[in-house]
């Protein structure tokens, strides 16, 4: 349950555009049909979704960066078919490989409390990523890490 | 930090001061704050948490310092796991977190990682963290001077709403404008008390198992 899409990925912050490919993937035994992941547009920040749990679920990646530099990774996480759905303790994880093969996991704040719509989670990694590589991102509410795993390839 | 723990006598109160401005602000409104008096059964998770959280629930609510305390065992945990947390800083609806990072020499290490931060969280953090957040739900009175700030709030980034609203009017309203479930975005982060759901009231979650 993997797809790709060719995008290309321009940084706010220079003129300098890279390419980036947006890969989407799901996990878990569980999947079935509603779950397959479909690459949307990307963004000129590296954007990628797929489809997660129930009512419509999505999870989103937004990969904040230059080049394959990536600062931070915003991780969104709504439900489409419940606009207002309450959604009580949450988290977000992002994960990658670094040019030297070492991984690496960032993860958002823990909220605690119920929030009645969908949210976003700021993950920080502030380091290189090997070229050629994916960004990875999850979302955690209720009690379970999402199934729908959107996910972002970096290039140099 | 500022710390509302809950007043159960005052909420009672609160039921009745909300009886009477439902007449002036609308049967929804009454309707959608007396949910928020619903009570947390904090024995019940008492009874099945961990021994260290179990412990700070026994007598019934967590004071900020053991809040504090709970935070920073999670925190602990999570660095002698072999992660990398940030330091602690409040967010939020009156709350503390971290974030952290793992580095790992594989995906197999990074995973195990991942899973024993993960753990600490349930170990240390998790159930007083749901009983932190219900203590610091704003009262009905707290809702209803906060409500004009908030509705203002929700009319600059296009909701046609009025002053008076409830969380019943709103929830009409992103149910029927989908879009708006991320138009509401700056005022959820702006008044994060108002936007607080009590979590013994929720009770629409969905199933997840589905696919």
């Amino acid at each position: 349950m993997t797809g790709t899409q060719g995008v290309q990925m321009k940084n706010s912050a220079s003129t300098k555009k890279i390419v980036t490919r947006v890969a989407a993937t799901g996990s878990g035994l569980a999947l079935c049909a509603a779950l397959v992941t479909i690459p949307q547009a990307a963004n000129a920040n590296g954007y990628g979704e797929a489809w997660s749990d129930g009512l419509g679920g999505r999870t989103t990646i937004n990969v904040i960066g230059s080049s394959n530099y990536v600062e931070w990774v915003d991780v969104g996480h709504g439900h489409s078919a419940e606009p207002w759905l309450n959604y009580c303790g949450r988290q977000t994880k992002s994960w990658g490989i670094s040019p030297d093969g070492m991984n690496q996991t960032a993860y958002s704040y823990w909220a605690s409390d119920c929030t009645p719509v969908s949210f976003f989670g700021a993950t920080g990694h502030y380091k290189y990523f090997m070229s050629g590589s994916n960004v990875w991102a999850q979302a955690y509410h209720d009690g379970a890490w999402r199934s729908g795993v959107p996910g972002v390839t970096i290039w140099r | 930090m500022k710390h509302r723990l809950m007043n159960l006598g005052a909420y009672v109160k609160g039921a009745c001061v909300a009886g009477v401005l439902a007449v002036v602000v609308g049967i929804a409104g009454c309707a959608s704050d007396e949910a928020q008096q619903k009570t947390l059964n904090i024995a019940s998770i008492a009874k099945n948490t961990t021994a260290f959280q179990a412990e700070i629930l026994q007598d019934g609510k967590v004071t900020p310092a053991e809040y504090e305390s709970a935070v920073l065992a999670y925190r602990t945990c999570v660095q002698d796991a072999g992660a990398e947390p940030g330091e602690i800083s409040e967010f939020g609806n009156n709350e503390l977190g971290f974030t952290y990072t793992i580095t790992a020499a594989g995906e197999t290490q990074r995973k195990a990682i991942e899973a024993e931060t993960e753990q600490c969280l349930k170990d240390n953090l998790e159930d007083i963290g749901k009983v932190w957040s219900y203590q610091n739900l704003l009262s009905p009175k707290e809702l209803d001077r906060q409500r004009p700030e908030v509705a203002a709030c929700l009319r600059s980034v296009g909701i046609d709403i009025n002053d008076s609203f409830s969380i019943d009017d709103l929830r009409k309203y992103v149910s029927e404008h989908e879009e708006a479930t991320d138009d509401i975005k700056p005022c959820v982060e702006k008044y994060p008390g108002f936007f607080s759901i009590n979590p013994a009231e929720v009770q629409d979650h969905h199933d997840e198992s589905t696919g």
